[in-house]
């Protein structure tokens, strides 16, 4: 009781400050409504307001890179079109330095599978007209351009919080008036650019706070930069970050810029400014960390992982850098170490299916049985829909394991009910038809996944072997030279193009 | 002839002379600075049958001449003390012929090992007249049938051999001849050299010779035998000197009966001898900085360390035709040449990391200066063309690329180091071996009892999510197209085996307040085994700028069913505005 009290004869704005900094964001927004309710001109209530609304939907700047198709196809800013192995990211190096996706699955993007889900990258894998081709539910699509994906579901945020009209009425917002006050302009750029996701105002409010503050703050040259990525002018955002850290040297400032790059397909560079970074801000964290998914985007996993464990001498609890090496381990045979990376992730709080199901599989590939399945099971229990197809899909895997085939099926088909367009699934339930005799069944899993799923290899593969004992040459020629494409080196894809090539050849 | 062109460069042609007319070997071919200018001449012991010539050559060209009256066997420069330059050293027949500025100096003859005294008695006695020509012939009869007849001089041998109607003109030619009867039966079948001690000091070399006999270490100085040896293995062949004289030296002995012999000398003058027992004969041998490298007429190269214990061997499947020691200092690579009849492979240790290729025959290889060229590699071809090669300072052998093994069947597999974890975990299971098996069998079985239960949860509903019996047959694809606010779902059923028939129809369920298709229900024609059939619906997002998203079920429907035939649902993906 005697607490209430106290708080109750604390000054409003300063008891609103106070709960925005111990993060009760709702009772800020209350005291905050009181306030303005009584005085609608306070500034400082008004911003404490703005800031709260950009508190409830922040989203790290340098993380949210969701690169649409149209940015990913219909990109002019791609300056090389046949770039050499390794100076582009379309171009992964080739030196054999990553390994085979025979080891290694390749994810949706053609990459080595990596140990964090990031936002989609931007690997052109194959034509537009393949892109399109690929069926396009919320699961498998990528949004058509950037402006779409998170964008879109930030400003509908803004509309449910604000049912009663938006906060601020952007259309009749002074903006030379509040934008040159260097007292409010922060929070209501912030707003602006996170809320309400408008970004010609962002810009528009930036570019004067910029000319107030005389083209020598860095945050407004940040922000200028910000908005211009935003708006798909890499070039003239690049120009901002370059001038902004001429100012002050920034950490985030590098960050932005390595992103510049990285859009702009020159991995090199923005590798350049990460180590120019690097040498004013040692051993920094964030720009280890995007200087290690560069690396992984190139396909040189070895320097990606040197960088992720400098990451993690550095935060021994960086998530990411520990999935990465975990998944690094268990990649290169040696799932009990992979298993101590994943236990440590287990232990700092995270309890997530896919985190039970990775630690499963390590412990049941690195013999530790009387666990392994335990948390396999808690996995199946606590899945949620997003992952619940990949979990059934391990499950098959060890139930294969076990040489219980029709427990296989039925976890493929669980994983088929739960995401009918799960490729390796789909592939693999062909797998067992085959072995059961059911050809023409297995022949039509085998060309769905091919469909689902245009990345995988194995499918094409399966299809041609398949094809190739029904007698249906032309048709394995066909898939055999696809999954050639997507895997040159594939011994048995080799051989069977060469078995094939004999019944094609006259005598 | 000329090098093959794959891969980077590394040796280069200097010159090449076709048909050189020099019928020689490559025991009577040597280079020296002989001039003292300070470049390698060429030097070269020819045998041709027009006569025995020593000639010089400056690249390949002659630039000196002299005769020589027997086939020479072999020739060695060596460094005497007294000379600023080196002098020549040319074994013929059962002496030494020693040139200095290719002008004869001395004429060495080597003292047979162990004449037998009688021997020399007996000529000694027809000399003077004690005897006559038939107990000469008698005595010299008991002697070889005594010691026989290899251990007598080669008159002994001679006159043994002749009829009886021979003997007495054959003893007055003997005797007219006012020249002592020199008797000998010694015969040099190889020469070499080698330093006298530690240190490049003005000391002379020592002359190794090897006859058919035994081995005679000469002082190039005073031309005497400092120490001679009877060789009882074999009959020496071919030598090949390592170490000093005043110390320790081996002598690596090719026998001509087929085997090799070591042979071990100390300084002060201990000998053994160790007999390697190959069982093959010897065609070439040299010796690296590792290891000696013997060539065998059974194509095999055998590897040994410098005290002669086998290392190993490989068969190259050819004819070795002669082998050499390659070293190339500024990049300290260090090897074996090894020629074969149209090629010359480049060993270091025991793999391939070069190979040159020619077209000639190839007789003989010597690896050495010549020229200005420090490391330069003559080649002798059957047809006589000799061909200098220079390895070239750019060239880079990588050690690394060549030791992998070309057979894919011997790539070493990665596996990773056994991690103390994973030794930790071995003794963990095999001491709770029991506990692990009963928790593995009860989580598998509770892992079975969820799927089971999750996969009957899908089945009993009915909802036709999971494909029934019937439905197992076919093979339904949805595919989703567009970016909205337009959307094309396409379908595609494709049987396995013959269906009833019976009608059946394809169904959509979505919210109505936020899509549109443009048809609620497809009928679906007949389904015949083997084909696939294709059906499109068109669907729009009628607020796609609420940017909202939300699940779109296609159900099968038949006739003779009441629960769906087949089910899939989708969400919709978040769709564009439109354009107009």
């Amino acid at each position: 009781m005697a607490s209430a009290k106290v708080s109750d004869q604390l000054d409003p704005f300063y008891k609103a400050l106070l709960t925005f900094r111990i993060n009760k964001i709702d009772e800020c927004h209350e005291i905050c409504s009181k306030i303005l309710e009584r005085n609608p001109l306070d500034q400082a209530a008004w911003s404490l307001k703005l800031a709260c609304f950009t508190e409830e939907v922040f989203v790290d700047e340098l993380e949210n890179d969701e690169a649409g198709l149209a940015d990913t196809y219909m990109d002019d800013n791609v300056i090389a079109t046949a770039a050499r192995p390794g100076t582009s990211f379309a171009r992964p190096i080739t030196t054999g330095k990553g390994p085979s996706p025979a080891v290694r699955p390749r994810s949706s993007t053609g990459r080595p599978i990596s140990g964090m889900a990031r936002p989609e990258s931007r690997l052109k894998t194959g034509t537009m007209e393949q892109a399109l081709r690929t069926s396009r539910t919320s699961r498998t699509a990528r949004a058509a351009s950037s402006s779409t994906a998170r964008q879109v579901r930030l400003g509908t945020a803004s509309m449910v919080a604000q049912q009663d009209g938006p906060f601020v009425n952007l259309g009749r917002l002074n903006v030379e008036k509040y934008a040159g006050d260097s007292q409010v302009n922060r929070y209501l750029f912030e707003y602006v650019f996170m809320h309400e996701g408008d970004m010609r105002m962002a810009h528009q409010i930036a570019a004067v706070a910029t000319k107030t503050a005389d083209y020598k703050d860095w945050y407004w040259k940040n922000a200028l930069g910000k908005t211009y990525y935003r708006l798909g002018m890499i070039r003239e955002s690049e120009k901002q970050f370059l001038s902004s850290l001429k100012n002050t040297k920034m950490v985030e400032t590098y960050a932005y810029l390595s992103k510049v790059y990285a859009r702009l397909d020159q991995p090199i560079s923005a590798l350049d400014h990460l180590n120019a970074g690097l040498e004013v801000f040692p051993n920094d964290v964030t720009l280890l960390t995007f200087s290690a998914r560069i690396h992984e985007n190139l396909g040189d996993l070895d320097a990606s992982v040197t960088m992720y464990k400098h990451v993690l001498r550095q935060a021994a609890g960086n998530v990411e850098a520990i999935a990465c090496m975990g998944t690094h381990f268990f990649y290169s045979d040696q799932p009990e170490v992979a298993l101590k990376y994943y236990r440590r992730i287990l232990q700092m709080g995270v309890n997530k299916p896919e985190l039970l199901m990775n630690i499963g599989l390590c412990c049941f590939y690195c013999q530790q049985f009387d666990l392994a399945l335990g948390c396999v099971d808690q996995a199946l229990t606590a899945a949620t829909d997003d992952v619940s197809a990949d979990l059934w899909y391990n499950a098959a895997h060890i139930m294969l394991a076990n040489c219980n085939t029709k427990m296989a099926q039925r976890c493929l088909r669980l994983a088929l009910a739960a995401n009918p367009d799960h490729a390796e699934s789909l592939c693999n339930l062909g797998v067992l038809k085959m072995h059961e005799g059911n050809n023409y069944q297995a022949k039509n899993l085998f060309t769905s996944a091919t469909i689902k799923g245009p990345n995988l290899f194995e499918t094409h593969y399966n299809l041609a072997l398949l094809c190739s004992h029904m007698g249906f040459y032309a048709e394995a020629l066909r898939s055999v030279k696809q999954s050639l494409a997507l895997f040159p080196e594939h011994v048995q894809s080799k051989q069977l193009l060469s078995n094939l090539m004999i019944q094609f050849t006259q005598p | 002839m000329g090098l093959d062109d794959e891969g980077p460069k590394r040796w280069i042609r200097l010159i090449f002379e076709a048909n050189t007319n020099l019928h020689t070997s490559k025991a009577n071919v040597t280079t020296a600075n002989i001039t003292g200018d300070g470049e390698f001449k060429l030097i070269v012991a020819d045998q041709s049958p027009a006569g025995c010539r020593i000639k010089l050559f400056k690249g390949l060209t002659l630039v000196g001449d002299t005769f020589l009256s027997d086939p020479p066997v072999g020739i060695v420069t060596f460094r005497s003390e007294d000379a600023m330059v080196p002098c020549v050293a040319v074994a013929v027949g059962g002496s030494l012929l020693i040139y200095r500025n290719m002008r004869p100096y001395y004429r060495c003859n080597l003292e047979p090992m162990d004449q037998l005294n009688e021997e020399v008695e007996l000529w000694k006695g027809i000399q003077e007249k004690q005897i006559d020509a038939e107990q000469l012939f008698t005595g010299l009869n008991h002697l070889r049938l005594r010691h026989g007849l290899q251990r007598l001089s080669f008159i002994t041998q001679k006159y043994l051999t002749l009829t009886p109607k021979e003997r007495p003109n054959a003893i007055t030619t003997l005797l007219s001849d006012k020249a002592k009867i020199i008797l000998t039966n010694v015969t040099v079948t190889y020469v070499t050299t080698m330093t006298r001690r530690v240190g490049t000091g003005e000391t002379s070399d020592i002359i190794v010779i090897s006859t058919e006999q035994g081995i005679y270490w000469v002082d190039s100085a005073a031309f005497t035998i400092m120490a001679q040896h009877k060789v009882t293995e074999g009959t020496p062949m071919k030598i090949m000197a390592s170490g000093y004289f005043e110390e320790e030296h081996r002598l690596l002995i090719a026998l001509r009966e087929g085997d090799i012999c070591l042979l071990k000398r100390v300084g002060d003058g201990r000998i053994s001898t160790n007999v390697m027992g190959l069982r093959t004969h010897v065609v070439a041998f040299c010796r690296t900085n590792t290891m000696l490298v013997i060539a065998c007429r059974n194509h095999s190269l055998i590897f040994c360390n410098h005290k002669g214990k086998k290392l190993t061997e490989k068969n190259v499947g050819e004819t070795i035709v002669d082998v050499d020691n390659f070293e190339y200092e500024p990049r300290v690579y260090k090897g074996a040449l090894v020629a074969l009849k149209n090629r010359i492979d480049l060993y270091f240790d025991t793999l391939v990391v070069d190979s040159l290729k020619f077209d000639l025959s190839i007789s003989w290889i010597r690896y050495g200066p010549c020229g200005r060229e420090m490391n330069s590699l003559i080649i002798g071809h059957d047809d006589t063309s000799i061909g200098i090669y220079a390895f070239r300072r750019a060239g880079i052998i990588d050690e690394a690329a060549a030791s992998k093994p070309a057979k894919p069947s011997l790539a070493k597999l990665n596996i990773p180091k056994k991690t103390k974890t994973f030794v930790d975990q071995c003794y963990y299971e095999r001491e709770n071996l029991g506990r692990m098996f009963s928790s593995y069998q009860r989580d598998m079985y509770m892992l079975r009892f969820h799927v089971t239960r999750a996969f009957a949860e899908l089945t009993t509903t009915q909802s036709g999510v999971l494909p029934t019996k019937e439905a197992d047959k076919m093979d339904i694809s949805l595919d989703l197209h567009g970016f909205g606010p337009f959307f094309r779902i396409s379908l595609k059923i494709n049987c396995a085996d013959t269906m009833p028939d019976v009608s059946r129809w394809f169904a959509f369920a979505y919210d109505k307040s936020e899509y549109k298709c443009e048809k609620e229900l497809i009928p679906v024609t007949k389904l015949v085994s083997r084909t696939t059939s294709t059906y499109s619906n068109g669907i729009q997002c009628l607020h796609p700028e609420k940017g909202l998203q939300s699940d779109v079920k296609v159900y099968l429907l038949a006739s003779d069913r009441r629960s769906p035939f087949w089910t899939t649902t989708f969400e919709m993906p978040v769709s564009e505005a439109g354009s107009d």
